[in-house]
């Protein structure tokens, strides 16, 4: 590094080569754009612009059939006041809500609990449940959907195995168990990133801790949870993310029935655009989709930076 | 890493300049094995209790007479056999071209991005950020219109287009998770490497990447698994019947008016093996965690 | 001179008649030059299907298609028929199909719809009218009125019957003698009908009595297998006025829905594990009645095919002896009621003169006697032409239920086909999945909850109540 003190900084051509290698100013690199294009450049003509197409779908009138298929255009308004009619969009909120927190609060928690278990768990029983665990998460939706409504409906897994075959939790209480069931499927990748951060945590601290006798949950709440804090918040956010564009484990499960009792916004959204064919509001929906999943993350960067 | 005895302070200085000895942590005291075995005891609990649902998917996939109940099984490997053949087995290699490829570009873009996310001054940093974090919150089913649309007009209705687009979806996720890896190496080594005149690929290749690896190796899996498991996309993107994946046979599977459960189970095991192969062999990285101190950050 | 002047004029002779030879040859070599060269180009079609969910198996279902390409390739050379056979339920089947046509180089030549899709493929502009290409059509000629005017728009034809589903009543013999009924068993009134089921449930306790589709996991189709039967047998069948608005509200209604009720109420139905079963419900009696573990069924036609060996579902040869059909009374007592819908051919609007030509030809070998029952025998269908329900190809198959449904489709009554259909028929199997789960809701409040339903998502303009 140059010392400014002994050249003229002043003038003459070696001020430019000095400009040039300021460290106070930190400026924009080409290689930067250029690492960050590929990445940019797939999202935009990928994402951006269809998304941008969805978006203005639903302040339209297109269908998937009918005359307004060929001729359409836009409408303004219309799709949005009858969003705000639509008691059944209301009650699919309520009911997205409820998901979302229940698998919010399941998964941070099991998932915390496994993680710091499996810490100290002897090694076998660390690959067994911690391998069962990972395979839940890795199983496709589409085989998650299926084995857990073999395992709630009427002479189901569940139902044998507590002695009442003919009892069908599935029906009796589907969005209990479609939450039940995202908390099953998302639960390992918590478990990964937290056993991941948990093993950041210098064993001084717990040490220190346990010196001046503190009790388990002292010990979590005042030195593993302010540690976690990031990892947490970041799970919490990607599990919000994910349960909120759930689609295919409740479609096998319950295709949103019964009724209308488990179905979330993006079943309801699917269900608008392809089985009522109204593609422009089923676009609406999804478009509140987004506005939700830019509430969270907004709420995440406020409270991630509050550190 | 577990705490070993030898690598713990024997000895530590409390407020008052007092000084005391630390017992170890894994030293066989009471209160110590009565915590183990709770804890033992409680994640076995939870482990059975996550092996439960699975139970029908292994014992249908042995038993030739399968239906939705759980039954003692007729046991017969016949079911695997039948879904080891012809269109069945080639759907999951579809699977596996879908796969491989999305994640290959995911993981690439990703890292490239994430690093210079992590590192360097790019305008509009914060705005971008978030627009990507906020682009993972798109419902997949309506995105898939419009691209299908693009798709079918220059004719990529096909394997690969499909792949790209996969990638995408896995994209935003990736780019935060391996971020927030990359963010914890400390920037002193970079420096070493750059007194050394390495180029950034250099630096990416030799410093960044093996330190960032459980983060990159976290991020790269979860982009298998999301491209792996995917089917709203292959639904609509992949028209040829022969390049569809294997979530797409096994949902037709399912919705025929004479569904064979037990063939539907056994081709779901095929199904998670190679996933569970990925974590088997990258479960080493997560072990190891990286030794570099710090927590991750928010 | 004479031998000389005869073989000159055997030689004129010949040569006029070569000659004549020679220009007939040559004009019928420009004739066919003309259309030869129309005929020798190729002419390419695509033809698309549901592959899964149309025939009773996958197997069948290609088996049958490829059949009917072989045949006419050998026919018609010069045309390529390019399968495309579309995978998946039949949810996704509509949605592929929608997207295909969306765009003109990708709508397929000939399609297999079902018929409710008619009128909204029309209203899009994707079908064209082959009321010129059917002239001459022995086929066609041969369909009851109520199967022509399925594809009928305003006085053209835009669709014509592939195949029909219509419903009535399944019954196990050996159940209902047990529970003391006479056979055979044509019950009159619906009473009739709560009257057996309740017998049955005296007499055989583990067995399911009566089987009502219900709920919405069956697909847009599982009314039309259900309660719509019961809605075309009441005092007010319509679920569209004239002016194309929906009803949410009438006695038709009422009484279709009570009648669920009531036998709901008193245990009589099926549990809703297998009602709700994701993967096609609508099926589930075949099996329950090879079980011997069901009693009596409103279903569709194809229950009976499920039985045979080609289709397996379970394969149960017993069923032509065990198994006994009647008509589904209406609820006056006077006559059968069924639903009536089924799966259709629509031709392109984008297609050439020469591909719908093709298109037509194809058409004539698909729907010839033997092709066209073997498709209602592999699909669970009752064939569009009246005199194939008594042929033996046809009554042979799923014996006697083949014949019997022939029999019962003259009293089926056409399903809707408009846009609005489709968020209607979710409210009403929303209904009936309600009094299923919740047997307790009555009749009165199942029909409130369709009302505020599809009023809600159809809008108050397009929803009508009647008397």
């Amino acid at each position: 590094m140059m010392s400014t003190a002994v050249l003229d900084t002043t003038t003459g051509p070696h001020v430019a080569e000095l400009w040039k290698t300021r460290k106070d100013k930190e400026r924009t690199k080409w290689s930067s754009i250029l690492l960050l294009t590929p990445a940019l450049g797939l999202l935009l003509i990928l994402f951006l612009i269809p998304m941008g197409f969805a978006v203005y779908l639903g302040l339209t009138n297109l269908t998937l059939l009918g005359p307004t298929s060929i001729h359409w255009g836009f409408t303004g308004m219309q799709n949005l006041s009858r969003l705000k009619q639509d008691t059944e969009f209301w009650s699919s909120l309520w009911t997205t809500g409820f998901f979302i927190g229940g698998s919010i609060v399941g998964v941070v928690v099991l998932g915390y609990v496994l993680a710091s278990l499996l810490q100290r768990a002897t090694s076998w029983l660390r690959i067994v449940v911690g391998g069962i665990v990972v395979v839940s998460w890795m199983m496709p939706a589409v085989t998650a959907g299926m084995t857990w409504y073999a395992s709630t409906t009427g002479n189901g897994t569940f139902a044998t195995l507590l002695g009442t075959p003919n009892s069908n939790f599935l029906d009796a209480q589907p969005l209990l168990i479609v939450t039940l069931a995202n908390i099953w499927s998302m639960t390992g990748f918590c478990m990964l990133v937290m056993g991941a951060a948990l093993r950041n945590i210098p064993s001084e601290a717990i040490e220190a801790a346990m010196v001046e006798n503190a009790s388990t949950w002292q010990r979590f709440r005042l030195i593993v949870l302010p540690l976690m804090r990031g990892t947490i918040i970041a799970v919490v956010l990607l599990t919000a993310l994910l349960s909120l564009a759930n689609f295919s484990l409740i479609y096998i499960m319950t295709q949103g029935g019964p009724g209308t009792a488990t179905n979330i916004l993006p079943l309801y959204s699917y269900q608008q655009a392809f089985s009522f064919n109204n593609l422009a509001y089923g676009a609406l929906i999804g478009n509140v989709m987004v506005l939700i999943a830019t509430v969270f993350g907004v709420l995440y960067v406020r409270i991630a930076s509050r550190s | 890493m577990k705490a070993t005895v030898s690598s713990l302070p024997a000895t530590m200085t409390l407020s008052d300049g007092t000084v005391i000895e630390l017992p170890p942590e894994n030293a066989p005291t009471h209160s110590n094995t009565v915590r183990k075995i709770t804890g033992n005891t409680i994640l076995a609990g939870l482990g059975l209790l996550f092996l439960v649902p699975m139970l029908w998917l292994i014992l249908a996939s042995i038993d030739t007479n399968a239906t939705w109940a759980i039954e003692w099984p007729h046991f017969s490997l016949s079911n695997f056999q039948a879904v080891l053949t012809g269109s069945l087995l080639h759907s999951l290699w579809n699977s596996v071209i879908l796969a491989f490829l999305s994640t290959l570009i995911a993981s690439v873009a990703g890292v490239f991005a994430a690093y210079s996310f992590s590192r360097r001054k790019i305008p509009f940093k914060g705005a971008l950020l978030l627009f990507i974090l906020f682009t993972s919150g798109v419902p997949l089913t309506i995105m898939v219109i419009p691209v299908y649309e693009i798709f079918a007009h220059f004719g990529w209705l096909t394997i690969l287009p499909t792949a790209v687009f996969l990638s995408v979806t896995s994209l935003p996720f990736e780019v935060y998770l391996m971020k927030n890896f990359i963010d914890a190496v400390p920037e002193d080594l970079e420096e070493a490497a750059r007194m050394e005149q390495a180029s950034t690929l250099q630096v990416l290749w030799r410093v960044i990447i093996p330190l960032a690896m459980p983060g990159i190796a976290a991020a790269a899996i979860f982009g298998f698994v999301n491209a792996w498991g995917s089917f709203v996309v292959p639904l609509i993107l992949i028209s040829n019947g022969s390049q569809q994946p294997a979530p797409i046979a096994l949902y037709t599977f399912l919705t025929l008016p004479k569904p064979e459960f037990g063939n539907i189970a056994a081709y779901s095991l095929v199904f998670c093996v190679p996933v569970f192969i990925l974590y088997a062999a990258s479960s080493r990285l997560f072990r190891e965690g990286f030794v570099l101190g710090g927590g991750v950050k928010g | 001179m004479k031998i000389a002047s005869y073989m000159k004029k055997a030689t004129v002779n010949k040569l006029v008649a070569g000659t004549a030879v020679m220009a007939l040859a040559a004009g019928s070599t420009v004739v066919i030059g003309g259309t030869g060269a129309v005929a020798a180009s190729k002419v390419t079609i695509s033809v698309a299907y549901a592959a899964d969910t149309t025939f009773d198996t996958t197997p069948l279902g290609l088996t049958w298609w490829t059949a009917v390409k072989k045949e006419f390739e050998a026919k018609y050379p010069n045309v390529t028929v390019n399968l495309v056979a579309i995978h998946g339920g039949e949810p996704d089947f509509l949605t592929k199909i929608a997207l295909l046509y969306h765009n003109s180089s990708t709508a397929p030549t000939l399609t297999q719809f079902p018929s409710t899709e008619i009128a909204l493929y029309q209203s899009s502009g994707y079908l064209m009218s082959m009321s010129s290409l059917l002239k001459g059509s022995s086929w066609f000629a041969q369909y009851p009125t109520v199967i022509k005017n399925e594809g009928n728009i305003g006085g053209q034809i835009y669709a014509v019957s592939a195949g029909e589903n219509n419903n009535g009543i399944y019954y196990d013999k050996a159940i209902l003698q047990k529970a003391g009924i006479k056979l055979p068993w044509q019950p009159k009134t619906w009473n009739d009908i709560v009257t057996a089921a309740q017998a049955i449930k005296k007499a055989e306790p583990k067995v399911i009595p009566l089987w009502l589709n219900a709920g919405t996991a069956a697909g847009p189709n599982g009314a039309g297998y259900g309660i719509l039967n019961l809605l075309a047998g009441s005092s007010n069948p319509t679920i569209e006025t004239s002016s194309g608005k929906m009803v949410v509200s009438s006695s038709g209604l009422l009484q279709a829905l009570n009648f669920y009720h009531t036998v709901f109420a008193d245990g009589l139905g099926a549990p809703t594990a297998q009602l709700f079963s994701p993967n096609n419900a609508p099926n589930i009696p075949s099996t329950d009645f090879a079980k011997g573990q069901l009693g009596i069924a409103v279903s569709a036609n194809f229950i009976g095919g499920n039985w045979t060996k080609q289709v397996s579902f379970p394969y149960w040869p017993q069923a032509s002896t065990a198994m006994g059909v009647a008509g589904l009374p209406s609820a006056s007592g006077k006559g059968y009621a069924s639903t009536l819908s089924g799966w259709d051919y629509g031709i392109s609007s984008h297609a050439s003169s020469a591909q719908a030509t093709a298109t037509m030809n194809f058409l004539n070998i698909a729907q010839d006697s033997t092709n066209l029952i073997n498709a209602a025998n592999w699909a669970g269908w009752v064939p569009p032409v009246q005199s194939d329900w008594t042929v033996p190809l046809y009554t042979n198959f799923a014996a006697p239920f083949n014949e019997e449904f022939g029999k019962l489709l003259p009293y089926s009554s056409e399903l809707p086909s408009n846009s609005n259909y489709s968020a209607w028929v979710q409210g009403i199997e929303q209904a009936s999945g309600l009094i299923a789960q919740s047997p307790k809701t009555t009749g009165a409040q199942a029909m409130a909850s369709m009302k505020s339903y599809v009023t809600n998502q159809l809008g108050p303009s397009s929803v009508t109540t009647l008397p």
